[in-house]
């Protein structure tokens, strides 16, 4: 092997400064994420402190009227009224609650049982399905990967693109049968909002499932159970943990969740006492006033304190989320092992002649699921019906002015916020991630709160980010509207996902490859850089794809940090919009439907693009592993190894993504 | 080698990233001002009602000085008063006068244009006239317009059209929709021009009203009569039609403008672009 020639030419080094500096230089990176989360953290609660004091803690969290534009009348005393009289969240509070609940509700249940169909019914080619397999050309078709697919694109598909979806195609359908013809309110968004959370609850259930040890299939088969009743009574509980990992991912992405609800919630601070009734959560009422409220004014501080709120929902849902997983690790024996097996056998015993509902939920799985694809496809061909006919090359490279909007600048201000988000998270993220997993002690406090932290960074509606950047790079640091800004704002966006993403993949590097190469002498920093990093570099490729789709379909944190306007920048301090705020920009006058539509094609060929080149990076790192030489690819040596009793708590995504590695090493092997 | 290309990839990006963090937060914005032609960028920002006007007008000052940029960023006039208070544009959009606080912090502003605010509604609505009375129930506390509208768009507070709106729309009791403390719950909010008209064009939505901007008015929807006199610049002008309100510009009073946001200035209130803006259907300054 290659790398093991490597490692033999080095000669013994001794640990010298430059390998303290490294340790030094990584443990900064990390504790950069820390001081981004508690700076934010601490800046929010300092700017909502006016609020507070002048409303009132209670009149602030009960009051039910919110009048912002009245601050200048109280406060000089034109009406009788008091500050607490017009700053009153509660409407917003119970309807983020209220919004989030039957969004996961909703998006539990299509998530689950899309993740079920696609991990056991779900045929892998067109061959399988009866009928079709005498038709030559649909045959070979993979519709497993492809049904895969789908979901992930669901996934990164930007919320502005399904927002206005949703004005377009969903709210005149709702009018139709909804009490007074109202469209809008908690019925839509939550339609909405579950449709975004189905391929976050869907894509790590199914992960989940398949992780579960295939004995258990197997012994449940053999048995007598019927296919049907071991999926639900076996596989699916056995998952368990999983799936409430999936569910709570999926409500923090719903909390957060801002431009998408915007367009169909009414933006009326209503309480949420009808389906069918304009209401504004705590995220659209920030997107919706924060370019009005004046520097230093109460309304501002009060929309900055609605932000705390959401980011004490967020810590709290992360904590919820270490407790699953704790139960989940700590308490293993719950699920799995003996008494589990134990259980399922007897059980058996008890529904062997009612296996008739288990068939039935076979047809409900297959049913959500081609409603979850069916509408997904929808959505393309109707952005691709409305905007292919207005795409020309003048309108995608054209020179933009204020006589012709062309997509030019849009195309250089991506990129240019692409390249220094990356520019600066990229090391800073890949740092962290290295000095988690390389140089941390297992289970140490500090280690624990570093990830507690990150998650917490991870869990941040990005309108809060939105926000913070507006005020912090734009006005405090005098940055202005601009790609400096913007650039700014998504580094805190993304700097978690290519920490969480590189340090998975860190883990997956077998110790003795470590082992192996300290052993012959290598440094630990060289150990790192040409055995470890390497061994990893799919976890970070992915990472960068993932983090330039994020940004390019980030739309709310952007128009306040980075600008609308839509000329071309020439340079970072000036301003400019990305696709997905052009694409804002256009639907804001009304007057320019066909390139907003468009503009939504162009979003989707990036989405797409950068969907397909995660599934072929993974594709081949995948073959280059297995091809590497038998059984010495990593996923063997991994589980070959002993389990350890007490793992350390990691976020369950990595837990989910884990367990899929080490299963499918099972079943394939 | 592979691993050292990446460690120095890596510092040299961790060392360019801080220093032009640095770098940036240190310069302002660059407006070079040579001593003859004109060049450089205006910043506009501010109100979504004035960004087509003010497109077309830039579109046409860029045709003579090659050398400028006008850049247009529009989220509300809340916005571009901020901005020019705090120095994030060179002049702002503002479509509703300003308030004693804005003023006090150093804002001041000047009438560019005057624009009516038409009420409209879907073009197969069979309601063609609404009285003050009407609009005032319906918003306050969601009564029906002769037994057909039922739900009404509003904009977001802190819009110019929203402000006009609600401070001209007055009872025959003599109460402002300003002075209400609450909209009925039938009352929805929409962040910008562009989104009441898809609202209230979409086919079906013949219970459903909302106010625009008079030169934003498409085939798409039907402007209604209010008080029983057409929504037409006619009409404003006369004084009979009682929707009309200001389109602002916002300077700071403690700042100069560039040279290229003066010049910019002064083509605004030119002869030729005074008559454009008349033209649009917006009543000269």
């Amino acid at each position: 092997m290659k790398k093991e020639e490597t490692i033999k030419r080095n000669t013994v080094r001794k640990a010298s400064t430059s390998e303290n500096a490294a340790k030094i230089s990584f443990g900064i990176c990390a504790a950069f994420s820390i001081i981004a989360v508690v700076a934010i953290v601490v800046f929010v609660f300092w700017r909502s402190l006016p609020a507070f004091r002048e409303v009132g803690l209670f009149n602030f969290l009960g009051g039910d009227v919110w009048r912002p534009s009245w601050e200048d009348r109280v406060t000089s005393g034109e009406v009788d009224y008091t500050l607490g009289d017009i700053f009153g969240i509660s409407p917003m509070i119970v309807t983020t609650l209220a919004l989030t609940a039957c969004a996961a509700v909703l998006g539990s249940m299509f998530g689950i049982f899309t993740a079920v169909f696609m991990a056991f019914y779900c045929p892998k080619t067109l061959e399988h399905v009866p009928g079709l397999k005498h038709i030559p050309v649909l045959r070979k078709f993979p519709l497993k990967g492809f049904f895969e697919q789908v979901i992930n694109l669901l996934a990164s598909i930007p919320s502005i693109v399904i927002g206005f979806f949703g004005v377009a195609v969903l709210l005149p359908l709702v009018a139709k049968f909804a009490p007074g013809g109202e469209p809008t309110g908690l019925f839509s968004a939550m339609l909405i909002l579950s449709l975004m959370i189905v391929p976050t609850i869907a894509s790590l259930s199914k992960n989940s499932m398949e992780a579960v040890s295939r004995e258990y299939y197997e012994g449940s088969l053999g048995l007598g159970n019927s296919k049907d009743q071991t999926v639900f009574r076996v596989m699916l509980p056995a998952a368990r943990s999983g799936i409430m990992s999936a569910i709570i991912l999926g409500v923090g992405r719903a909390v957060g969740e801002t431009m998408a609800v915007m367009f169909v919630i009414g933006n009326s601070s209503n309480m949420p006492d009808s389906f069918f009734k304009p209401i504004a959560s705590l995220t659209t009422t920030i997107a919706k006033e924060m370019g009005y409220a004046v520097n230093g004014s109460i309304h501002q501080s009060a929309l900055i304190a609605m932000g705390f709120i959401l980011l004490l929902f967020v810590l709290l849902i992360t904590g919820v989320l270490n407790f699953v997983k704790k139960d989940k690790v700590g308490g293993d024996k719950l699920f799995g092992g003996k008494i589990h097996a134990h259980r399922t056998s007897e059980k058996i015993y008890t529904y062997k002649q009612c296996g008739v509902p288990q068939t039935i939920l076979k047809y409900v799985s297959i049913a959500l699921a081609a409603i979850v694809a069916a509408v997904l496809l929808f959505m393309i061909v109707f952005i691709c019906v409305r905007g292919i006919p207005h795409l020309s090359f003048t309108f995608l490279f054209g020179e933009s002015s204020n006589a012709r909007v062309t997509l030019a600048p849009a195309f250089v201000s991506t990129l240019m916020i692409i390249f220094m988000t990356l520019l600066i998270s990229l090391p800073l993220g890949i740092g962290a991630a290295i000095f988690l997993n390389e140089y941390s002690k297992k289970g140490s406090n500090f280690i624990k709160v570093i990830r507690l932290f990150i998650d917490a960074l991870s869990g941040v509606p990005s309108i809060v980010f939105g926000l913070f950047g507006k005020i912090f790079f734009c006005d405090i640091c005098g940055l202005g509207y601009s790609l400096w800004a913007g650039s700014f704002t998504m580094v805190l966006i993304v700097l978690p996902t290519i920490i969480r993403s590189t340090e998975e993949s860190l883990r997956e590097v077998p110790d003795s490859m470590r082992e192996a190469s300290l052993a012959l002498g290598s440094s630990k920093v060289r150990t790192i850089f040409k055995i470890v990093l390497p061994a990893a570099l799919r976890g970070i490729v992915t990472a960068i794809i993932l983090s330039i789709g994020r940004i390019v379909g980030e739309s709310a944190a952007l128009i306040y940090t980075s600008g609308t306007t839509i000329q071309m920048p020439d340079g970072y301090s000036s301003t400019g919009a990305t696709f997905s705020v052009f694409m804002y920009v256009f639907q804001q006058e009304g007057l320019q439907m066909d390139e907003m539509y468009a503009t939504a094609v162009v979003l989707l060929v990036i989405v797409i693009v950068l969907d397909v080149l995660v599934t072929l990076v993974q594709k081949k790192f995948d073959r280059k592993i297995k091809g590497d030489g038998g059984n010495t690819n990593t996923k063997t040596v991994k589980e070959e190894k002993i389990p350890e009793p007490q793992k350390e708590s990691e976020p369950a995504a990595v837990v989910v993504v884990r367990q899929a590695t080490e299963s499918g090493a099972y079943v394939g092997k | 080698m592979k691993s050292k290309k990446f460690l120095a990839l890596a510092l040299a990006a961790i060392s360019v990233g801080t220093m032009a963090a640095f770098a940036a937060c240190g310069d302002g914005n660059d407006e070079s001002t040579g001593s003859g032609e004109l060049s450089g960028t205006v910043r506009l920002t501010g109100s979504t009602s004035m960004e087509e006007l003010m497109r077309d007008i830039a579109a046409k000052f860029e045709a003579i000085h090659s050398g400028v940029t006008v850049s247009i960023s529009c989220n509300g006039s809340g916005t571009g008063i901020s901005d020019a208070i705090s120095g994030g544009n060179d002049i702002g959009l503002s479509s509703r006068d300003l308030s004693s606080s804005e003023i006090a912090q150093g804002a001041e502003a000047v009438k560019l244009a005057t624009d009516g605010i038409a009420i409209i509604v879907n073009p197969s609505c069979t309601v063609t006239n609404v009285t003050a009375d009407e609009i005032y129930n319906l918003y306050v506390d969601g009564t029906e317009i002769q037994n057909t509208i039922s739900r009404a768009i509003s904009r977001e507070e802190g819009s110019g059209t929203r402000g006009a709106f609600d401070e001209l729309v007055v009872n025959t009791d003599g109460e402002a929709l300003e002075d209400a403390l609450e909209f009925a719950d039938c009352v929805q909010e929409q962040t910008s021009t562009g989104n009441v008209i898809t609202q209230i064009s979409t086919a079906g939505n013949t219970n459903l009203i909302g106010y625009i901007s008079l030169g934003a008015v498409t085939d798409a929807v039907k402007a209604v009569q209010y008080n029983g006199v057409d929504a037409t610049v006619e009409n404003i002008e006369l004084g009979d039609y009682a929707l009309s309100r200001p389109f602002n510009l916002v300077l700071n009073a403690n700042r100069d403008l560039s040279p290229v946001a003066q010049a910019f200035y002064d083509y605004l209130f030119t002869d030729e672009i005074q008559e454009f803006i008349e033209d649009e259907g917006y009543i000269r300054a």
